[in-house]
């Protein structure tokens, strides 16, 4: 695995603890405690996990055991073939990423451009409308969600993708609010050299706002992709026959009225949580660049 | 895209009033705010319009809908469980963003050191707002449960009886709100990203002062996040004065009401008493109530919030 | 001042960034057109199996069936119509091989076939939203506790017609309690396909440690009470409870199971009146409730919160589950004990259970209601149901003549005979609660019974503050 936290170059260690030796004895007191800390809580986030793990590896009457059993007598790795199988889960997992990937790229394009607006474009309305936006957050989806269907259903639309990533074509408050956020931190005269280059508001966005504001983007991508992913109410909605379903809507087939095959559902569940852990592992890497900025603020 | 001509925009004279200038910067702003503002025209406003028309009639989803003047708003004022449900997503809304926002900038700031295997750290923290529903609610059902779970035994340890998580009217939404903390994940990502944009220059100077860590906490990176902390207030208040999910999966509303929260009700109401008119006209509270929350906060950020680095 | 990394410099990720979004977009929007262009004829083209229904077997049993002939002609040209189902991914394969040999049997009509899994709350969630947007299917599933809603709101069709029109239908071959819950002002509209009584089930395993003599058919009250709390043992994690289900209001049929034998009442029987403030009604809760507040024999609610994933009977730690019989195919696949159902016990003042069920509509707005009534006729015909339900094991049949061939199968369980027996004997829809009100009423009653099962409140007092409360509510019941 390569260290995700290398140090800057801008900003060598060495520079970082100028101040006799005694530094370093704390610091490798403060680097213990770090560890025990992370090591404490991983014990005890990777819980759910496990259980997840254990269970999509039990039978069904290992699920029911009581008291329960923490580890399955042998472990059943047929129960993934078999649940993978139970549904065309394999064309659910293409849906998902067709939806899914379109989203997300329909999300990052759609929230930087009117971020950017909010944070550095004047207007006369834009208080107003920005507020207009803060406030759609506000009303709850229950009560738009038939409106909305009603709406795609005319259009014809049902059980087709379209409702389903059309929308993130279309910013989505909660990411122009969070990507402005980053934006307004950016300092203005940087903006200004930028403008004095010559350069428009799209270079200007491209070339300074877009670097600065990686981890941001990086935050949004994340939500965008676990949020899509993961969203299993517009499907259920929207896509009516079988080949259609993305994965979690066939994971929630497994919940039953009277009874819930747990192993299978885990074992799915699992499948279905990789590429989320993927995305989060490569789009963190971002969070340590941030160093950069001490090259340009120069305050 | 990227290679978009250079505008015209003449350098230098960047006198901000004129109004030429004025009037193309206004020009620029439609333009790139044209995906929300379009989205909100296609998807949003239409629905929200519904929804507000909605709340002044009487719609079963299955039938066509009927006018029913001011009678969904006269009944919600009547409504107990109205009142009763405000009470309670105000406390929960209140004590999970309190208790949210302040443990998963502590666990960030954790996060942030550079250690090794950071990334594997960071994915397993984040795992718990990612993992199925199911396995979440199960595994907290267990700790809090009032004889034998983790929580109560480890008081016990200690001589203490603990209270009867989530079947106790009063500790039920205590209960909910510890393990909202848990699931805070995405708080944490956002507060990572803030991290990033603290220059160590910062830093530097202050122990250049002799600033010791409590200062440079307070002093620096504090004031610093700000913009980020005000987003993670405002935005989790709102998700919290939504929530619902994790009440339905946890109590189902109980014990005694002690857990229905206005988007339960909502909830409860759109789908399972198909009585739309009624849940707009609850949705428009909760628009009210938030509204009136997150205008607060925009005021008192002026206070405390600085953009600039 | 220091710029970043020019645009040449830090172009490349971007630039391979667009890229990749490009090429995935268009891929995507391939795809998508491909997605919709199947979606146009999902219908099953090929026979579709399982380990569990192999296509050899389902062939089989397929072509041993006469499947008749609708007095309803075919189609001249071809239609499309569309069911909607709530089955588990297991059995919605059962379901695309009827479709299959049905296809084949009307070559003009198709069968697009929707499932959205076996949760009433999803599929409530689906179905609502798109009778409101009107793009409800041409058949479609429906179980007792919301088919009023439906029913009221005029999305069914009245079937009386094509019932009276088709000589074959037979609708005495239905268990007369199965029709119940599907009639308004004495039109029916739709086809009960499911029907499960109330029942025993037991923990032999259980029975045989306490010493306690297994149910049988001539069980009283009283018996059961006496194994009740014979069986009921132990503290803590070993706990071994009497029954495994707390007796409350929320359970929609619990006037038919356990206050009408004893003499009491929940509603009265048109569901306008609540009855629980009687006397006699308020005793036979307390018949029940004694049970629990005195020797604990089911589970307190922090008892329950230790069982999450099934309750205590499936966990084993219980004697006794007083459920509907469409709970024996999970506890044939789970059960890790040896169990049996037997018949609900005779009160002192009758002998009652509920059975309840699911069955199938036609949509008002269908374009192809004659289509969509071929396919109804023939799917909850005999042979349709042992194709469906006996032979599968699920059980529940509401033709009585779909019977004989499960209760010879494997899959019945020990005493599949006193369900039978249950269904076309004492089981009844009278007093179970299933009008549109029910979800406010059951909803009403929660807190109402959480501070009884807290013991905070008496259950005289709950009885009557329950009966303040949900009268209200029962307006909705007669307006309709």
């Amino acid at each position: 695995m390569t260290l995700t936290a290398t140090p800057p170059q801008q900003a060598p260690p060495t520079q970082r603890r100028p101040i006799g030796s005694s530094q370093t004895s704390v610091e490798r007191f403060r680097k213990t405690i770090t560890y025990v800390l992370l090591i404490a809580g991983t014990a005890v986030f990777v819980i759910p996990f496990l259980w997840m793990v254990t269970t999509s590896l039990k039978t069904s009457q290992e699920v029911l055991a009581y008291p329960p059993k923490v580890l399955p007598a042998t472990p059943r790795f047929d129960n993934y073939p078999a649940a993978w199988t139970s549904l065309p889960f394999t064309t659910f997992l293409i849906n998902s990423i067709i939806i899914t990937g379109l989203s997300v790229i329909g999300n990052l394009v759609s929230c930087v451009l009117p971020a950017y607006a909010f944070a550095r474009l004047r207007a006369r309305s834009r208080g107003a409308l920005f507020a207009l936006m803060v406030a759609t957050m506000a009303i709850p989806a229950e009560v738009t969600l038939v409106p909305t269907f009603i709406m795609f259903s005319k259009l014809n639309l049902v059980n087709t993708y379209w409702p389903l990533f059309l929308p993130a074509w279309f910013g989505y408050a909660f990411f122009i609010f969070l990507l402005r956020q980053f934006f307004l931190t950016i300092p203005q005269e940087l903006t200004d050299a930028a403008s004095i280059d010559g350069a428009g508001h799209l270079r200007t966005l491209w070339s300074i706002f877009l670097p600065m504001s990686k981890p941001a983007i990086a935050a949004v991508a994340i939500f965008s992709f676990v949020g899509n992913w993961n969203n299993f109410l517009t499907p259920l909605i929207y896509l009516r026959t079988q080949n259609n379903f993305t994965l979690a809507l066939g994971l929630s087939l497994f919940k039953g009225q009277y009874e819930t095959q747990y192993n299978q559902m885990m074992a799915v569940g699992i499948i279905s949580l990789l590429p989320i852990l993927i995305v989060f592992f490569l789009a963190q890497r971002t969070f340590v660049e941030g160093v950069r900025l001490s090259g340009l603020g120069g305050r | 895209m990227a290679q978009a001509a250079p505008t015209l925009e003449l350098p230098g004279r960047r006198t901000r009033r004129t109004s030429p200038l004025a009037r193309r910067e206004a020009r620029a702003f439609y333009g790139f705010a044209s995906p929300w503002i379009l989205g909100f025209i296609l998807f949003g406003g239409g629905p929200v319009v519904a929804a507000l028309l909605l709340s002044f009639a009487h719609w079963s989803l299955l039938s066509t809908p009927s006018w029913a003047g001011l009678a969904n708003y006269r009944k919600m004022f009547a409504d107990p469980l109205f009142y009763k449900s405000i009470g309670n997503t105000v406390y929960f809304g209140a004590g999970s963003v309190v208790l949210g926002v302040v443990t998963s900038f502590l666990l960030a700031i954790l996060l942030n050191q550079k250690v090794r295997g950071l990334g594997f750290f960071r994915t397993v923290f984040y795992l718990p707002s990612v993992v199925a529903g199911v396995a979440t609610a199960i595994l907290w059902i267990n700790i809090l449960q009032p004889d034998s779970g983790l929580i109560n035994s480890f008081l016990r340890f200690f001589g203490i009886k603990g209270p009867g998580w989530l079947v106790d009217e009063h500790w039920a939404i205590p209960g909910l709100i510890l393990m909202s903390v848990w699931g805070a994940g995405n708080t944490i990502v956002i507060y990572l990203a803030g991290l990033q944009g603290i220059s160590p220059t910062l830093y530097e100077a202050a122990l250049l002062d002799g600033a010791g860590w409590w200062d440079r906490f307070w002093h620096v990176t504090v004031p610093m996040m700000s913009p980020v902390i005000f987003f993670n207030v405002v935005t989790s208040l709102i998700a919290s004065l939504q929530a619902y999910t994790l009440v339905l999966v946890m109590t189902e509303g109980g014990p005694n009401n002690a857990t229905l929260m206005l988007g339960l009700y909502i909830y409860r109401q759109a789908f399972e008493y198909f009585d739309m008119g009624y849940a707009a006209a609850l949705s428009w509270a909760m628009f009210a109530l938030i509204g009136v929350v997150t205008a607060l906060q925009f005021v008192l950020a002026r206070r405390w919030v600085h953009y600039d680095a | 001042m220091q710029v970043p990394r020019t645009p040449a410099e830090k172009g490349f990720s971007r630039r391979t960034f667009l890229r990749t979004a490009g090429a995935t977009a268009i891929a995507a929007t391939g795809a998508n057109a491909l997605a919709s262009c199947s979606s146009s004829s999902p219908t099953t083209t090929s026979l579709i199996a399982s380990k569990l229904y192999p296509s050899a077997d389902a062939q089989k049993l397929n072509d041993s069936f006469d499947w008749g002939k609708s007095s309803v002609a075919d189609p001249k040209s071809s239609v499309t119509i569309t069911v909607a189902h709530s089955w588990s991914p297991a059995d919605f394969v059962r379901q695309q091989q009827f479709d299959y040999f049905f296809q084949k049997r009307h070559p003009n009509i198709k069968i697009v076939a929707e499932n959205a899994g076996d949760s009433s709350a999803d599929y409530l969630k689906k179905y609502s939203s798109q009778a409101a947007g009107g793009s409800l299917p041409d058949v479609m599933y429906n179980g007792f506790g919301f088919a009023q809603n439906f029913i009221g709101s005029g999305a069914f069709l009245a079937l009386n017609d094509y019932i009276s029109g088709e000589p074959n239908f037979n609708p005495s071959d239905f268990a007369e309690v199965s029709t119940g819950y599907y009639k308004r002002d004495g039109k029916q509209y739709s086809v009960p396909y499911d029907c499960g009584p109330v029942m025993i089930y037991y923990n032999k395993d259980i029975f045989a440690k306490a010493g306690v003599a297994l149910p049988t058919a001539g069980w009283k009250f009283d018996d059961l009470r006496n194994a009740v709390l014979a069986t009921t043992s132990g503290q803590g994690a070993g706990k071994v409870f009497g029954l495994s289900l707390p007796v409350t209001p929320v359970d929609t049929f619990w006037d038919p199971v356990r206050l009408s034998p004893l003499g009491g009442h929940y509603l009265s029987d048109d569901e306008s009146q609540v009855l629980l403030d009687k006397p006699e009604s308020i005793a036979a809760v307390e018949w029940w409730m004694d049970m629990y507040l005195q020797k604990g024999v089911f589970p307190s609610p922090s008892e329950l919160q230790g069982m999450s994933q099934a309750d205590a009977f499936a966990l084993g730690r219980a004697a006794i589950k007083v459920d509907g019989s469409w709970g024996a195919p999970s506890l044939r696949d789970q059960a890790a004990f040896k169990w049996g159902i037997a018949d609900w016990p005779a009160g002192p003042k009758g002998h009652s259970t509920a059975a309840v069920g699911s069955a199938y509509s036609i949509t008002s707005k269908s374009k192809q209601q004659d289509a969509a009534w071929i396919y109804l006729n023939e799917y909850l015909s005999t042979s349709g149901q042992v194709f469906m339900f006996a032979s599968t094991g699920k059980g529940n049949m509401t033709r009585k003549s779909a019977w004989p061939a499960y209760l010879k199968s494997d899959a019945a369980p020990e005493g599949a005979n006193a369900i039978y027996n249950a269904l076309n004997t004492y089981a009844t829809s009278t007093g179970v609660v299933f009008g549109p009100a029910t979800p406010q009423i059951t909803n009403a009653v929660t807190p109402i019974w959480d501070q009884v099962m807290g013991k905070s409140l008496g259950v005289s007092d709950a009885c009557k503050k329950i009966a303040s409360t949900i009268q209200p509510l029962l307006k909705k019941n007669v307006a309709g």
